[in-house]
């Protein structure tokens, strides 16, 4: 029933009576409890919670009463993200036990607009990875290929959006876990542009780069999701309001920056992109080529500021406050036995972290890496005054073998290569997929142009 | 590099195996030749960037207000590794 389902025909069909709320969880987590087996999509369910709710959505519908706009759509969230009574641990042992206390931001628009939470999604731990094979519990496979991996971070939140196991899912994306995981998954994922959504309630990664975002199956469910997630929060002094209006042109001019089909690229990805490209065309929509010149240090870049601010955030992990807690001799003793916890690469990139910050080398790479940060700002800048949008594919290769990159940690960041630029200039940025392919189609817009991409992405839709 | 490894394991507060502690340098000596890579940029006159946004600080009277019910502050209470009461227990500092 769900896999034919968008948000608005199942709002109608809702209201309409051809199904209750009830009767549609009860299938929907039968569904799940015989299917995720295979996939590992979630690391908790929210079945008795979700059944409740949905009770009292077929309630309002009998009383014919006022209904809120995601009435009774199930949703799948990313477990870094609070919710208040459930469990949420970041995919890491030093959480494992943790439940929230109060919603995020997020998550108290969703319920207010209605929206049924089903359950909490598999993720690398803390945000850090490109796989999900790094959570500290299970990996989640690729549903189009249980050999693959699902990208990552927010692998659990692509793979239930491409399971059918709800409508739409909640990611993060510090430097492309939304994006890359939707490519992977064939489904349509959004990075909005930072602080257009409130962060208060996401578990930090890195905070001057973190963005919730929707995951799903189509652009305009997409759209519909960012609508009531987006706006100022009194509770993230970094979160604004959209108050930027496009008018609609009647011609849109889109750059492909020459710097991002060079080598490394597979010939499949390229191809792809090319046709998704020509589709465009005969659209009407015209191209050019534009370079953005900083590109080949983006990477080096966003690892040094995405560390540096991982070393810091992750500092409140000592044990005492929130989380498990090992008892050494002393304080010091007890903070590093508790947070010898964490997971490789967390402690790879924590220790990463502390080195670019410490004297005598925070001015040869931390600062250096924050000019850099403004170079590269710049050059899309410069690619906006001549363009509208920005099209590049979202990742260099399609999805890889589970434990292919598992070991090397270098070729695992590869993976962000296309991705990361965008977080660090803190722009909008689209993936959706192309060709039927596991593989995504990355459309960036100027800061607030949410709306802009959401038009241009649909264009490709309707075919 | 001078400070080796474990002077910054030492600084991030975690605890390395004897064991693991070769593996780790590997990776991240490799690592750190990568991020290496912006050595050879000219960022003469460049203002380092800390922030996307070109936000102004948000300035408000400094009010006490509630967070949360008394629920809440129960549930925050009792995530903690130890407490006595409304008294939450750390281990000795001095």
């Amino acid at each position: 029933m769900i896999e034919n389902l968008t948000i608005e025909n199942f709002l109608e069909k809702l209201k309409n009576k051809e199904f209750s709320a009830k009767e549609f969880f009860e299938k929907l987590f039968e569904k799940i409890e015989k299917e995720d087996k295979e996939i590992g999509a979630f690391l908790s369910l929210n079945k008795e919670g979700a059944i409740k709710e949905a009770e009292r959505i077929d309630e309002l519908i009998s009383k014919k009463e006022k209904l809120p706009p995601l009435c009774g759509v199930p949703c799948a969230i990313k477990d870094n993200i609070l919710v208040e009574g459930l469990k949420c641990t970041a995919g890491s042992k030093i959480l494992e036990n943790y439940v929230a206390p109060f919603d995020a931001t997020v998550i108290k628009k969703l319920k207010e607009a209605g929206a049924i939470i089903v359950g909490k999604t598999n993720l690398d731990e803390f945000a850090m990875g490109s796989s999900t094979e790094y959570s500290a519990f299970k990996i989640t496979r690729n549903p189009h290929d249980p050999e693959r991996v699902p990208g990552g971070s927010s692998g659990g939140s692509a793979a239930a959006v491409t399971k059918n196991f709800c409508l739409f899912s909640l990611g993060s994306d510090t430097g492309g876990s939304i994006r890359q995981p939707a490519g992977f998954c064939k489904v349509v994922g959004l990075k909005p542009t930072y602080g257009a959504v409130s962060r208060f309630g996401l578990i930090a990664f890195a905070s001057s780069l973190d963005q919730i975002g929707p995951m799903t199956k189509n652009v305009r469910d997409c759209e519909i999701v960012f609508e009531i997630i987006k706006g100022k929060d009194i509770l993230d002094s970094t979160s604004v309001e959209i108050e930027r209006k496009f008018e609609e042109k009647k011609e849109i001019k889109v750059g492909i920056p020459k710097e991002y089909l060079v080598e490394g690229i597979e010939p499949e990805v390229k191809s792809a992109f090319e046709s998704a490209v020509k589709k465009f065309q005969e659209k009407g929509v015209k191209f050019e080529e534009i370079s953005l010149p900083h590109t080949e240090y983006a990477l080096p870049c966003y690892y040094i500021i995405a560390c540096a601010e991982a070393s810091s955030n992750l500092a409140r992990y000592d044990g005492l406050r929130y989380g498990n807690f090992c008892e050494g001799k002393d304080i010091f003793d007890t903070y590093s036995k508790t947070r010898a916890l964490f997971g490789k690469e967390v402690k790879r990139r924590i220790i990463l972290g502390t080195f670019v910050l410490s004297a005598g080398y925070y001015e040869a790479f931390y600062l250096k890496a924050q000019k850099v940060r403004r170079k590269i700002k710049e050059d899309f800048e410069r690619a906006f005054e001549k363009v509208d949008l920005i099209f590049t594919p979202v990742s260099p290769t399609l999805p890889f073998k589970i434990g292919e990159k598992i070991e090397d940690p270098l070729k695992m960041y590869l993976s962000d290569v296309f991705t990361v630029s965008v977080n660090l200039a803190g722009l909008p940025a689209i993936s959706i997929p192309i060709e039927n392919l596991p593989v995504g189609l990355q459309i960036i817009g100027p800061p607030f142009s949410e709306s802009k991409i959401f038009q241009v992405a649909k264009l490709y839709e309707r075919d | 590099m001078e400070k080796n490894f474990e002077h910054f394991a030492k600084l991030a507060k975690i605890h390395f195996e004897k064991e693991e502690i070769e593996s780790f340098e590997k990776d991240f000596l490799k690592i750190l030749e990568f991020v290496k890579k912006l050595e050879g940029l000219d960022l003469k006159d460049v203002k380092p960037l800390s922030h996307p946004l070109d936000l102004e600080n948000v300035e408000r009277e400094d009010k006490v207000k509630e967070f949360g019910n008394e629920k809440l502050k129960e549930k925050l209470k009792e995530s903690f590794c130890e407490r006595k009461g409304n008294f939450l227990k750390v281990k000795k500092i001095l």
